[in-house]
């Protein structure tokens, strides 16, 4: 199933900051240009 | 505020005393240092079979950009475009027109979808055209950037639709079009506010009215002084950060933090949001009268 997952990466991508996207630790959400993070939220 | 009236030439309106116009307002940005073209245009007459197509037409004088420009894509990145050129086929050969010798279709072929904004650049001058909505634009000469605004061609094209495009009102004349349009030349160093005019077209403030709120019963709470966008402002939601919250399920909801800040402008900054506070905010916000 893996190998045939939809990928893409856009022509910028090399210059977007890498980042660890686990943000179980911390409160801060770091948003680099162009970069969208999306959340679930329950309550 | 100034006002310019563009009339249509042999032309006449549904009373068949005045012409068909096109009326444009200029304003100065309130916030932002744009100017900004409001364009109601009239029907376009649907006499002639060949159609008609309005562009507004924006020229920074003296502006060389290389037959160079960036259109947006879906309001996420500047893509370059180049007239008359394609880097994965032959642009003359694949938009050459057999009924017409000579001619390429080089306005047809140069158009682009423009989500949100156009722009030029020559040496540290730029010059940026946001739109209202999603129009076909292009710029065909050095330093002008136009937008397809409307159509109107009361035959068949022979493209393979087989159907006029020719939309028109309930009384059967052709729809009216009105457009904005916002427009800066600046220099690259001062930094590029197209993101946040961007923001602004697309999330304007929303104004409500209420006739007396004395009538409503309201008792007041500990809670009546939170400023709820303050709080959202102080937890990192500001500027150039985008908050979409959505339902999903009672007691769950999605939070999509998104920083539209454009990597093809110098001065896009990596911002924070702590999204714990911004939940409280939320949370705090939602209980106001409980």
């Amino acid at each position: 199933m893996n190998a045939r997952r939809l990928t893409w990466k856009t022509q910028d991508d090399d210059t977007l900051v890498k980042k660890d996207l686990d943000f179980s630790e911390g409160d801060i959400v770091t948003l680099e240009a162009q970069r969208i993070r999306v959340f679930v939220v329950e309550f | 505020m100034q006002k310019m009236v563009f009339y249509f030439e042999n032309t006449k309106s549904r009373t068949g005393e005045v012409n068909e116009k096109a009326t444009v307002h200029v304003t100065l940005d309130q916030d932002f240092h744009v100017t900004k073209f409001d364009v109601e245009l009239d029907s376009i007459p649907g006499e002639n079979l060949d159609g008609y197509e309005i562009t507004p037409t924006f020229d920074a004088m003296n502006f060389d950009n290389n037959k160079t420009f960036y259109t947006d894509s879906n309001g996420l990145a500047m893509q370059k475009r180049v007239l008359n050129y394609r880097n994965y086929y032959d642009f003359d050969q694949a938009w050459s027109d057999s009924h017409h010798s000579g001619h390429n279709q080089n306005i047809t072929g140069n158009y682009y979808p423009v989500n949100s904004a156009m722009t030029l650049k020559d040496g540290e001058r730029q010059f940026t055209v946001l739109n209202d909505r999603t129009q076909g634009g292009s710029s065909l000469q050095n330093g002008r950037i136009e937008f397809m605004q409307h159509r109107r061609v009361p035959a068949d094209d022979n493209k393979g639709v087989a159907e006029y495009l020719n939309e028109r009102d309930t009384d059967g004349n052709g729809i009216r079009v009105p457009a904005s349009y916002y427009v800066q030349l600046g220099t690259l160093n001062n930094g590029s506010i197209q993101r946040r005019v961007q923001s602004k077209i697309d999330d304007n403030l929303q104004y409500m009215f209420t006739q007396s709120i004395e009538s409503v019963h309201y008792e007041k709470t500990e809670n009546d002084d939170f400023d709820y966008s303050s709080a959202l402002v102080q937890a990192g939601v500001s500027d150039t950060v985008k908050m979409i919250t959505i339902p999903m399920a009672k007691g769950k909801f999605m939070m999509r933090l998104h920083n539209i800040a454009d990597l093809f402008d110098k001065d896009a900054e990596t911002k924070t949001v702590n999204k714990t506070s911004v939940i409280e905010a939320m949370w705090k916000a939602g209980n106001i009268n409980n």
